[in-house]
């Protein structure tokens, strides 16, 4: 809700698009002023996503982090799992919603995004494996990439798609 | 984007080696239910929040299968899963979405609905 509210009144206050009575200068002091409050922006609400993730990663680690955790033998949620699933967390775009961060009884984490009976699910694991899967109406998306230090583009476009078909309803 | 709130989610439908472990309760008095939940709950150290209810159909429709696995009494494993995580996943989706969450303060509750069918239940 705050970053919502610095959304509009920095829009208003410091308009991006100069206009043709300032001089250089003033252009390009106007742009880094933008720039400024566009990182500010930016980091407020990479921050509310981010501590979402890790507060839910924290909680899942408090949890799961004990062998058979569920009762039935589940793998421990190892804390490399964790660093990895907070990582992933900061290069989701900002604007997305909250996930629900679970453990699977393999010892990976899952970042889940619901939308009514659609739902987007994405595991990690220690070593990196990505396994996503989306329900989205008639629509079945599913497949597993491995992570080298940037969200795969096949979860990534998976990931928007959901989020976007999920805003409009 | 909602979370929603009175839902039964994927989770609860993954296999574990293959299996996703359910009860058949067709026909058994609703207390009972609950018991035999509330029983295997205490027995793996959790406390039981709720049961989603799948019919035989849907279990079929999703293209896995109900296999008896008494003891105990009841007991059963829908099995055919593929073995990719991913492919689990979208098919425990799809479960999901077409199982009824039953609450055990619900005024509604299972037994009456219909018993017509054999329904295998996740506890």
């Amino acid at each position: 809700m705050t970053t919502m509210a610095l959304s509009s009144s920095f829009m208003g206050l410091f308009p991006c698009a100069p206009t043709s009575v300032q001089s250089d200068a003033g252009v390009a002091s106007e742009r880094m002023l933008c720039g400024t409050f566009t990182e500010i922006y930016g980091a407020l609400s990479l921050g509310r996503l981010h501590r979402a993730i890790c507060e839910g990663v924290e909680r899942v680690r408090a949890e799961c982090s004990t062998p058979g955790w569920d009762g039935y033998g589940a793998d421990p949620v190892q804390r490399a799992v964790c660093s990895l699933a907070e990582t992933i967390g900061l290069q989701l775009p900002s604007w997305l919603s909250a996930p629900e961060v679970g453990a699977d009884t393999d010892g990976d984490l899952s970042l889940d995004w619901y939308s009514g009976s659609d739902a987007f699910s994405l595991s990690i694991s220690a070593e990196g494996k990505l396994h996503y899967a989306c329900r989205m109406g008639q629509v079945r998306t599913h497949g597993s990439e491995m992570y080298y230090g940037a969200i795969p583009d096949a979860v990534l476009e998976a990931l928007l798609r959901f989020h976007r078909r999920a805003t409009r309803t | 984007m909602n979370v929603p709130a009175r839902a039964v989610k994927y989770r609860a439908f993954m296999p574990r080696n293959g299996e996703t472990s359910v009860f058949d309760v067709a026909g058994l008095p609703v207390p009972s239910v609950w018991q035999r939940g509330h029983e295997v709950g205490r027995a793996s150290g959790r406390s039981l929040c709720g049961m989603g209810e799948v019919t035989y159909g849907g279990v079929q429709s999703v293209g896995l299968r109900v296999q008896n696995a008494e003891p105990p009494p009841r007991h059963a494993n829908i099995v055919d899963w593929p073995p990719e995580k991913d492919a689990q996943k979208v098919i425990a989706m799809d479960l999901a979405a077409s199982a009824v969450l039953c609450l055990e303060a619900d005024p509604n509750p299972v037994s009456a609905r219909s018993n017509a069918s054999r329904r295998p239940r996740r506890l």
